[in-house]
């Protein structure tokens, strides 16, 4: 991973998983974190599998951006964006993961656990989403905040090429 | 069967069909062809699970967000109110009409090609070999059955005994092996299974555009397959050969193709450049993405499958006479799915005067003219409307109450003269339900509203509870008004009693739910005394609470002095203990002489198991708060023949005892601390 590309990533990922909300207006947007997600891919030659995801992260981001702009809920949508998301942070995760095998196998392998961690986490979020049970969501909330973390410090410890 | 069960059926598999379309667009050259073959097994589970998963939550469901149930409900409703064309009620007879015919035409076309394969040449030793050959190298199971011809499609035909057709000529090791594949997955199986699909939903074009995507993903899996084993023997290019010869197959002129009952390597050109593509993308498509491809599977079935609730009835949003026919046609729709939930529709439109949440509870004779009545109420602006979030709302004077926005308007003076609501117009300040049972297609309860006149006066109605579609509340007779509250004057449910000396005890059991209090143990809604202390949440709506049941009971018990003579300047005391069974009380000790009351009521609460509490004083007058259980007494200085004494029961509604079909208990009594009689039952 170059360094430019690597910055990126940090910044996309920190955007989409933080937010900070005055009012109904989040600080840090997670479009404006898609949209670095997608910087840090086209900073660098692209895999076959990362140009066909682009495509993918441009729906994620309008999405992000209509929801950034403007309330609203729909259940179609929702599904959409759940399937979308699982999808794009496997294949990312582990598109960054191959990228950085031979150099620092270590954190190649700690990729890759995350984004099956990320992946179990999407789909229980978003089932226990529907029964909204405190405590559940709370245990959830926590353990997707220490994955996120240590995302962040994975990303941190990858070398630059 | 009905013709709006077919349109919903139809609409509910399309709408799941149109998601998977949707997705394998998204995902075409993202997932592997594996995954864009078994995403069918969404649209198979929702085609042969005909209901939904009640355990899951409705929110999960994409039928909430596309409510097709809400959509042919309102088209039957419309239907029905500009009455049904005779044309209709002759649907369902046509549609089976045509699943037979499909079904037929399948069956005898199935039996033709068999028939046709039948008559087709014995392939020689030579093939034989070179299958076996074929299939021996690839670790496949060999086909017994051969058949050529000349102008033959290679396919597998047959469900129990395969035969494996070739043609005469230029039959290459990948066309075997596509076959032998198509055997070992069993997929003349999903053939036909298709066709019966096809055959059930013969109306549907979507399905038939479907089922022949299914079709060719079942082809292009088995060319990945194919393609799979071909690199494990380290064939390569495996894809260019393998392109190619499908692509020549699909050119060739003059080939048939047999459908039903075979596998069918060679479609049409249309169906080819998506299996071309696919064989393009054999190793494009990213790897090792099986545990993401399941979860994306597992969201879909899950929305696919779960539960979508009646849709929810809404009082807002009322702008103009368009606004309230949405709201009165959500209404109508809405199905109360139990007794309870009924009665607690029929209870919150008492309270909140709103008519709306009666609309799905009267029964139908009823039901045009309560929608008259309301778009009469409507048409004359005898509604009080307000504004809530930019909201309007229609409803009645009690909602007011919620906002303090708009002050209260007397009703009485606004309302048109209904059989539904109050009988003089005045505001209902709580509503109480007692004596409810049923069985599963009837039940009754008696209806006990507080009114706010000048003061507090109570009025009963007798409900008849029945199912037609949803769970109705029917009024039955007049209203009977009461100066007091229902506890010692109402029929029980269950009654017993027993004599002693000159006493007569009484024991009563009912059950009860109070509107308020259910509320506020469901969303916090509470009145007291005709005044809101707390907001409504928009959730309670749509909620009963489960508390509502009908096995929660609560018991009263009276003592009755018989005597023929006053009793006076004694102390009376009079201590009562409910009991579950009639074995217990049988071990509880009967020797009055020796017992005084606090030793008894030691022994009453060891059996209680009521070990925190005291012994608790029921003082005269108001209801005791006691719902039967724990051990209670009471003090009089003097009695006269005819005192009915209240040892317990009253309050208490859902949280009260749990009741068995039987009523136990022991009461003491005292003078002057001395125990001198133990009635027991």
């Amino acid at each position: 991973m170059t360094a430019k590309g690597l910055t990126y990533l940090k910044w996309g990922f920190f955007l989409i998983f933080v937010n900070i909300n005055v009012g109904r207006w989040d600080l840090l947007p997670g479009f404006l974190g898609i949209f670095f997600l997608l910087k840090a891919l086209k900073s660098q030659e692209m895999t076959e599998t990362e140009r066909r995801l682009c495509p993918l992260l441009m729906i994620w981001m309008v999405d992000q951006f209509l929801h950034w702009g403007w309330d609203f809920h729909n259940g179609l949508e929702s599904l959409i964006v759940a399937v979308l998301n699982i999808y794009i942070m496997y294949i990312l995760l582990g598109e960054i993961g191959l990228r950085v095998e031979k150099e620092q196998p270590k954190q190649a392998g700690d990729l890759h656990f995350i984004r099956i961690a990320l992946t179990i986490l999407c789909v229980l979020g978003y089932l226990v989403s529907a029964y909204q049970n405190e405590t559940v969501t709370l245990g959830l909330s926590l353990v997707t905040i220490s994955v996120l973390v240590r995302l962040l410090w994975v990303l941190f410890q990858i070398e630059p090429v | 069967m009905s013709v709006w069960q077919i349109a919903e059926y139809s609409m509910v598999v399309s709408v799941v069909a149109l998601l998977i379309l949707g997705m394998k667009r998204l995902f075409h050259d993202k997932l592997d062809a594996r995954w864009h073959y078994f995403i069918w097994l969404v649209l198979a589970i929702r085609m042969v699970v005909p209901f939904s998963l009640n355990w899951l939550k409705s929110t999960l469901s994409l039928f909430e967000a596309i409510p097709v149930h809400y959509w042919v409900q309102v088209w039957q409703l419309k239907a029905e109110r500009a009455g049904i064309p005779h044309f209709m009620e002759e649907i369902p007879r046509v549609y089976v009409a045509g699943v037979l015919l499909f079904g037929t035409y399948y069956v005898i076309t199935a039996i033709m090609v068999r028939i046709k394969v039948l008559r087709l040449k014995k392939a020689d030793g030579e093939i034989y070999d070179f299958v076996n050959r074929v299939a021996e190298k690839y670790g496949l199971k060999a086909c017994k059955r051969i058949r050529v011809g000349r102008r033959a499609m290679p396919c597998v035909c047959g469900l129990i005994r395969p035969i494996l057709v070739l043609p005469e000529e230029n039959v290459s090791e990948e066309v075997i092996l596509h076959e032998l594949l198509h055997q070992k997955y069993g997929d003349v199986w999903i053939n036909y299974g298709l066709h019966v699909v096809r055959a059930v939903n013969w109306f549907n074009p979507l399905i038939w555009y479907v089922t022949n995507v299914i079709l060719n993903d079942s082809e292009a899996l088995c060319d990945q397959r194919v393609l799979a084993c071909m690199t494990s023997k380290n064939e390569l290019p495996a894809e260019k050969i393998y392109g190619n010869l499908l692509i020549n197959m699909a050119a060739r002129k003059g080939t048939r193709s047999a459908k039903i009952g075979t596998t069918n390597m060679a479609n049409s050109y249309r169906s080819m450049h998506t299996r071309i593509k696919r064989i393009a993308d054999f190793k494009k498509v990213p790897a090792g993405l099986g545990f993401a491809a399941l979860c994306i599977t597992l969201l879909l079935s899950v929305s696919s499958v779960s539960y979508c609730e009646s849709v929810k009835i809404v009082s807002c949003g009322v702008e103009d006479e368009k606004d309230l026919e949405r709201i009165v046609l959500r209404a109508q729709t809405y199905q109360a799915e139990s007794k309870e939930e009924a009665l607690y529709l029929y209870m919150k439109s008492m309270i909140e005067m709103n008519p709306i949440y009666l609309l799905p509870v009267v029964p139908k004779e009823e039901s045009a003219l309560l929608e008259e009545w309301i778009y009469e109420m409507f048409r004359q602006d005898r509604f009080i409307r307000w504004q809530v979030d930019g909201k309007s709302y229609v409803g009645n004077a009690e909602d007011a109450y919620y906002t303090d926005t708009v002050s209260w308007i007397n009703f009485k003076e606004k309302i048109i003269e209904n059989p539904w609501f109050v009988w003089n117009g005045n505001r209902m300040t709580d509503c109480w339900i007692y004596n409810f049972h049923g069985d599963e297609v009837s039940g009754s309860a008696t209806a006990e509203l507080y009114v706010l006149e000048d003061e507090v006066s109570f009025v009963n109605w007798e409900l008849e509870l029945l199912y037609e579609d949803g769970w109705k509340v029917k009024r039955l007779g007049e209203e009977v008004f009461k100066e007091s509250a229902w506890q010692s004057n109402q029929e029980p449910l269950i009654f017993t009693e027993a004599e002693g000396g000159d006493w007569l005890i009484t024991a009563f059991g009912y059950n009860e739910a109070n509107f308020n209090s259910l509320c506020q143990t469901n969303t916090g809604l509470r009145w007291y005394q005709g005044k809101v202390s707390t907001l409504r949440e928009k959730e309670e709506a749509a909620e009963y609470p489960q508390q509502f049941d009908i096995q929660y009971k609560n018991t009263s018990v009276f003592a009755t002095y018989q005597g023929k003579e006053p009793l006076e300047n004694t102390r009376i005391s009079l201590v009562c203990q409910m009991y579950d069974t009639a074995e217990e009380v049988s071990l509880i000790a009967v020797e009055p002489e020796v017992k005084n009351m606090e030793e008894t009521w030691q022994e009453a609460r060891e059996w209680s198991g009521d070990t925190s509490t005291e012994l608790q004083e029921i003082t005269e007058g108001g209801f005791a708060s006691s719902s039967g259980e724990g051990v209670r007494y009471t003090n009089r200085e003097r009695v006269e023949k005819g005192d009915k004494i209240l040892l317990t029961g009253g309050g208490g509604g859902y949280d009260g005892w749990l009741g068995t079909e039987e009523l136990h208990f022991v009461v003491w009594i005292y003078y002057d601390g001395e125990c001198v009689e133990v009635i027991k039952k």
